[in-house]
């Protein structure tokens, strides 16, 4: 009781003590919720395109609402806030300042391109391709697919600017250059890099795009705005812009450049070679008389392959076929016992497999892929089959080879003389 | 997988070599840094660990986590002239770049 008195009678506010709820609070309010609204095309990304969890698509309709979602919590902040730090505030030059930064990370791998052999844009058709549904290898899903990537970048810049209160290049570094990396090998790796090796220079290129990112993103607020702006005139100012303009264009205006001039005359030959390369053979022991009741049947197997090739960027790839007709007869002593056929709509592929984990085995049996074949002929000619008959296969298949790029109706034809029938 | 860890390793270090440069931290942020590639983990990598187990990719992620947290924590607790040096660092970055923006 006494205490209560003295406490009424002395109402001084006691200081307010450290409350990490309402610090947490706070952060969310000033911090949080922006970070979350921007970053949601690349939570679209991953769970769209690597996860898996929704198509892309869908997910798009989340970021659509998050960009409906943002002037309005913006101007909200910027009116009930009173902390002139707060990213609410800033939020213009920011996005302005994320925008070089997100090509830089393309940028700095052009000459790595050229030593190395990385190839920045080949991601971009699956993002292009997630969304609007063109071909893949086409220069409109490139074009789509770079905007796409720099808008990834872009929220990823605009994210650290969110979430940092000190634009230091420690903080950069270890937030982009570091952590982001560090997830970018994984997940890409994991989810992603289907058909593909990952060596350790592909970790290290990675790392290196990032930090030129995480320099960018130091660069502009330290050195662009603060030191080049304020000094320059207007020619300089425009000068200023227009490199970052040139930054922002290069990555894309490059991967079209090098598309038509390189990759897909490449893509073409390696499409090419791959059509040139693959045979159709009889598969030895599986010509069998497999019944002689109303008429006589027999079977035999082709067996197509090799299908498996590594594309234009060094993934594994299964030459896929389509619409695959196969004729024949089989002969005993000049004289046809049989005519056989087969029809199959699409040889299985590996191209449909999603995550890098189980390419290797589905590549493994499907490199080689065994094409059953039925034939038929009169009752006569399999009741005089005995145990030691050997008889002549011939066959024509046709098809449709369907490489990365290119599409090619070609014609197999073979003969095989003098074969065991078993089961006769 | 020791190859990759021993290559992401240097790389990693070496990227972090210029940020003695410019090493202010704000309390925020190191509990940012901390935070986020912690909570991340059981997100975006753990599920991949379970169902595929350890390998060198996990364990980049692993070790850039690590390199982050420690490198953050360290950087927070030793940085120079870490209060008056950094608010004042603060509202200059805030207002220097306000100005300059109005300028134009």
């Amino acid at each position: 009781m006494t205490a209560i008195l003295e406490r009424n009678e002395t109402p001084t506010p006691l200081p307010r003590p450290p409350s990490i709820v309402g610090d947490f609070r706070q952060w969310l309010l000033e911090r949080g919720v922006l970070a979350v609204l921007i970053g949601t095309p690349i939570v679209a990304i991953i769970g769209g395109i690597f996860y898996r969890v929704m198509p892309y698509p869908f997910l798009l309709c989340a970021v659509l609402a998050a960009f409906v979602i943002l002037p309005i919590w913006t101007t909200w902040r910027r009116r009930v806030s009173t902390n002139p730090a707060e990213p609410a505030h800033h939020l213009n030059r920011y996005a302005l300042w994320a925008l070089p930064a997100a090509a830089m990370f393309s940028v700095v791998r052009i000459p790595l391109h050229f030593m190395i052999g990385i190839i920045y844009w080949h991601p971009w058709y699956d993002f292009g391709n997630a969304l609007t549904n063109t071909p893949l290898d086409s220069q409109s899903t490139l074009l789509v697919g770079g905007l796409l990537n720099l808008i990834q970048g872009w929220a990823m810049g605009l994210g650290f600017y969110i979430l940092f209160k000190r634009f230091s290049l420690m903080n950069v570094l270890c937030y982009i250059a570091v952590w982001i990396s560090a997830l970018y090998s994984y997940d890409f790796a994991a989810y992603s890099r289907v058909g593909l090796q990952s060596p350790p220079y592909w970790h290290a290129s990675m790392a290196w795009a990032h930090f030129g990112m995480a320099i960018t993103l130091w660069f502009m607020p330290n050195v662009v705005a603060k030191r080049f702006w304020p000094r320059f005139g207007m020619p300089g100012r425009v000068g200023v812009i227009a490199v970052g303009a040139l930054i922002v264009l290069i990555p894309s205006v490059f991967a079209q450049w090098r598309a038509v001039t390189w990759q897909f005359p490449k893509e073409a030959a390696i499409d090419n070679a791959a059509f040139a390369r693959a045979n159709l053979a009889l598969v030895p022991g599986s010509t069998t008389l497999v019944s002689t009741t109303t008429d006589t049947r027999y079977s035999f197997t082709l067996r197509m392959g090799p299908r498996d090739y590594h594309n234009w960027f060094k993934q594994q790839r299964s030459l896929d076929a389509h619409g695959i007709e196969v004729t024949g007869q089989l002969s005993r002593n000049g004289q046809i016992i049989a005519w056989c056929n087969a029809s199959v709509a699409d040889l299985p592929s590996a191209n449909f497999v999603t995550l890098p984990e189980k390419f290797a085995p589905v590549m493994k049996a499907v490199t080689y892929t065994n094409i059953p074949v039925t034939c038929q002929g009169p009752q006569a000619t399999g009741q005089a089959t005995t145990g030691s008959s050997r008889i002549d296969v011939n066959w024509t298949a046709r098809m449709t080879l369907v490489g990365g790029q290119e599409v090619r109706d070609r014609t197999f034809t073979g003969q095989q003389s003098s074969v065991q029938l078993n089961g006769s | 997988m020791t190859s990759q860890l021993s290559v992401m390793l240097l790389v990693f270090v070496v990227a972090l070599l210029p940020g003695l440069a410019s090493r202010r931290m704000e309390r925020s942020d190191m509990l940012t840094l901390v935070a986020v590639p912690i909570v991340m983990f059981p997100l975006a990598v753990l599920p991949g660990i379970i169902i595929w187990g350890l390998n060198k990719d996990s364990a980049t992620y692993l070790l850039g986590m690590a390199i982050v947290v420690i490198v953050a924590v360290l950087n927070y607790r030793f940085q120079p002239k870490k209060r008056a040096a950094g608010q004042a660092e603060q509202v200059a970055n805030a207002s220097t770049v306000d100005s300059a923006m109005r300028e134009s």
